[in-house]
């Protein structure tokens, strides 16, 4: 009977067991099948640089950047753009300093003078990332060195703040406050587009495709060199379009870039960066600027012959041979005019007819005067000509004087760039100089007045 | 006969307690624990307090669910990778239910991935799925006195190369959330990686939480998930402080993002909010 009884224990035991279970589980949780987080992610490419080699067609001319806008970037950033302009033959310039401020209003005089000097001799300008507002009249100087045949480039990027829009606007150019990306095919990071699309032109030329670093939109009807894929976006606009961070406007002579980076190592190997980089050099060496008297001597090829109409101005000759090749141009004596060579020519007005038909060229009569078309009638005596005569793309400067000491007067005032004072017109100045010489300063800055000096 | 009747009521309590004893000892009343992250920055330091929380409720065999009550803009790629990892861990074991606060964005939104089931509010921010870093300076000039044995020595690497290393990142994060959401986006990888934050109910039309909800609902369906019923409520940062261990983060936040970013100025999967 008492074992009996026991047998009540196991059985209360496993249902108030049993009864627990229920009152607090209601089922079983089993782990989901999701798989594990795989460390296999993108391999990083290893980057391969394109093989680019330059071939570079020689020019002369002079390429002048602006510097005195605090402008946002460094020289190295575009030393391979520089150096395939030297290659081809080009001089550089900088107008300003990059660590020099010169946004004050004290100073802005003394920029619109450097920005006046600068273009003078200019073929080409590149502007990048200015800091600093651009003054009214420097705003005209550039337009009129487009008008005239100079060309313009103009750099900006989204990343760094800059007033580019301030010339750019003068063509019908903005740059948008936006950046472009693609987050279905970049290089590596979304900003980084490839950019595959092309209009035909001297820019574009070889290209395949080339790759920017954080670029914008460019806007201007009709004038687009380089274009993004559907699916690429503008940060600001949030919807896909055909964008365009190349174009050019002004008849070809005004280029637009909205990246700077693509032309620094080492992304500038990178696809056809550096075919870019070469074409852009070739654009600013392309210049066809119109150069007048005032911005001797750069409207010189590189060579130039020299030529005297008697033996006793042959130092003059020396002295503007001497003067010319300072301004990267080889200029040599000759004796004879070689009518396929730019040329200068230094004489006395009895040589007149050796050049006779270049001054009847410019309406020009000389006897015991000078009479010009502009009705202006001179005595030869103590007076000196220089005169810029264009024939089929060459050069003729003729310097005629009195005497051998007004010839030499002559030459000191284009080294010294008072002859700028004595123009009539654009290719034309006449000079009333005394027997007494002036004495210059060193270096041929500014003399005392000359007496008589005529239009002085 | 009377002898009889109270011998075996005797031993039937005897025996009730028995099997209760023994439902106490090996299997034990069931209960859910609440982890509260009021506001966390993830970084090596806060990762270490939270895996102390998540090893806690991991290694407690009386807690069959845990809710986590989780707000964060994210951190450290590495310290985001690491909560995320620790709470895969626990929910291989048992179910691990999360509800956004006011916002779980990048390496937050990673932690929350390791969950079975994902609340929010709906004004919650979900996403911003990316990674962000601040690049080494380019490489300096030589210098006499300070002589590394390789090129990368002083940066670690290349501009080019970090940035390479930032895409994979950002791969790895996108591929993460496909792998962990399965059939539940509805999101392209390039929509995603666009790194957009999403309010609560747009990242429930697309997959990125489970549903809109509430405290209540969380701590429901982690109970529903394990199975259980009658169950209790462990505040795990409450249990833990009984031990002697205070929780940082359980007070708000200490570190501005720009702290962050000036501390840690490496890669972040960290939504830098807008100023």
């Amino acid at each position: 009977m008492g074992a009996k009884r026991l047998i009540i224990v196991p059985i209360v035991v496993i249902v108030s067991l049993v009864g627990s279970l229920s009152f607090f589980y209601n089922g079983r949780y089993v782990p989901p099948k999701t798989p594990p987080p795989s460390a296999a992610g993108k391999v990083p490419q290893a980057y391969v640089s394109s093989a680019f080699v330059d071939s570079p067609a020689k020019q002369t001319g002079t390429l002048v950047i602006d510097e005195s806008h605090f402008n946002s970037f460094s020289e190295q950033e575009i030393a391979i753009l520089l150096s395939r302009v030297t290659a081809r033959g080009y001089e550089i310039k900088s107008v300003g300093s990059l660590t020099t401020f010169m946004g004050s209003d004290a100073r802005l005089k003394e920029r619109e003078a450097l920005l006046e000097d600068g273009l003078r001799i200019a073929n080409s300008f590149l502007v990048a990332l200015p800091w600093n507002e651009y003054t009214t009249r420097e705003r005209e100087l550039v337009r009129n060195f487009v008008d005239r045949g100079g060309r313009l480039l103009l750099i900006g990027e989204p990343t760094r703040r800059n007033t580019i829009n301030q010339i750019a606007q003068d063509y019908s150019i903005i740059f948008a406050n936006d950046y472009l990306y693609n987050v279905k095919e970049h290089e590596d990071n979304f900003r980084y587009i490839y950019l595959r699309d092309f209009a035909p032109g001297e820019i574009t030329r070889g290209l395949k495709t080339v790759v920017f670093y954080v670029a914008s939109s460019l806007s201007l009807e009709n004038g687009g060199l380089v274009f993004t894929d559907n699916n690429t976006f503008s940060s600001t606009r949030e919807q896909t379009g055909r964008f365009s961070p190349v174009v050019q406007a002004a008849n070809g002579n005004v280029l637009a870039i909205s990246d700077l980076t693509f032309m620094s190592p080492p992304y500038n190997s990178v696809m056809d960066n550096d075919r870019l980089i070469s074409n852009i050099a070739d654009y600013l060496t392309g210049s066809g600027r119109v150069f007048k008297l005032s911005e001797f001597p750069h409207f010189f090829g590189p060579k130039v012959d020299v030529i005297v109409g008697r033996d006793e101005l042959l130092s003059s000759a020396q002295s503007l041979a001497s003067l010319v090749n300072q301004h990267n141009r080889t200029a040599e004596l000759k004796e004879r005019e070689n009518y396929l060579q730019e040329t200068a020519f230094l004489g006395l007005w009895e040589d007149s007819n050796q050049v006779e038909h270049y001054l009847t060229g410019a309406g020009i009569q000389v006897n015991k005067t000078v009479v010009t078309p502009f009705g202006q009638k001179t005595q030869t005596q103590g007076t000196a000509l220089i005169l810029l005569q264009e024939n089929q793309g060459r050069h003729i400067l003729i310097i005629l004087g009195d005497s051998r000491d007004t010839v030499k007067e002559a030459v000191a005032r284009l080294k010294s760039g008072e002859f700028r004072q004595g123009l009539v017109s654009d290719n034309l100045g006449i000079y009333t100089i005394t027997e007494a010489v002036p004495q210059r300063v060193a270096g041929g800055t500014t003399p005392a007045p000359v007496k008589g000096g005529n239009g002085n | 006969m009377k002898r009889w009747f109270l011998s075996y009521m005797f031993l039937a309590i005897l025996s009730l307690v028995i099997g209760v004893g023994i439902f106490v000892a090996l299997i034990g009343r069931p209960q859910v624990a609440v982890i509260n992250v009021s506001y966390v920055e993830l970084d090596g330091f806060t990762a270490d307090e939270i895996n102390k929380t998540l090893q806690f409720v991991r290694d407690d065999n009386s807690i069959k669910a845990v809710v986590i009550k989780l707000n964060s803009p994210g951190g450290t790629v590495s310290a985001s990778a690491n909560v995320f990892l620790n709470t895969v861990k626990i929910r291989d074991k048992k179910p691990v239910v999360v509800l956004v606060g006011d916002i779980a964005a990048s390496g937050g939104y990673m932690w929350l991935l390791g969950a079975n089931y994902v609340y929010a509010y709906p004004a919650s921010m979900v996403g911003n799925v990316g990674a962000i870093m601040n690049l080494p300076a380019g490489a300096s000039s030589p210098s006499e006195n300070v002589v590394p044995t390789g090129p990368f020595k002083l940066t670690g690497g290349s501009y080019r190369t970090y940035i390479g290393w930032l895409e994979s990142i950002k791969d790895e994060f996108i591929q993460t959330v496909f792998s962990q959401r399965g059939d539940r986006l509805k999101i392209t990888p390039e929509e995603l990686a666009g790194g957009k934050i999403y309010f609560g109910s747009d990242a429930v039309r697309l997959g990125l939480i489970d549903a809109l909800g509430t405290e209540v609902d969380a701590i429901n369906k982690a109970a529903q998930l394990a199975g259980i019923r009658n169950y209790t409520l462990v505040d795990v940062n409450a249990a833990l402080k009984e031990q002697g261990t205070n929780l940082s983060f359980s007070k708000f936040g200490n570190y501005s993002s720009n702290s962050v970013k000036e501390q840690f100025p490496y890669i972040h999967y960290m939504f830098w909010e807008p100023k």
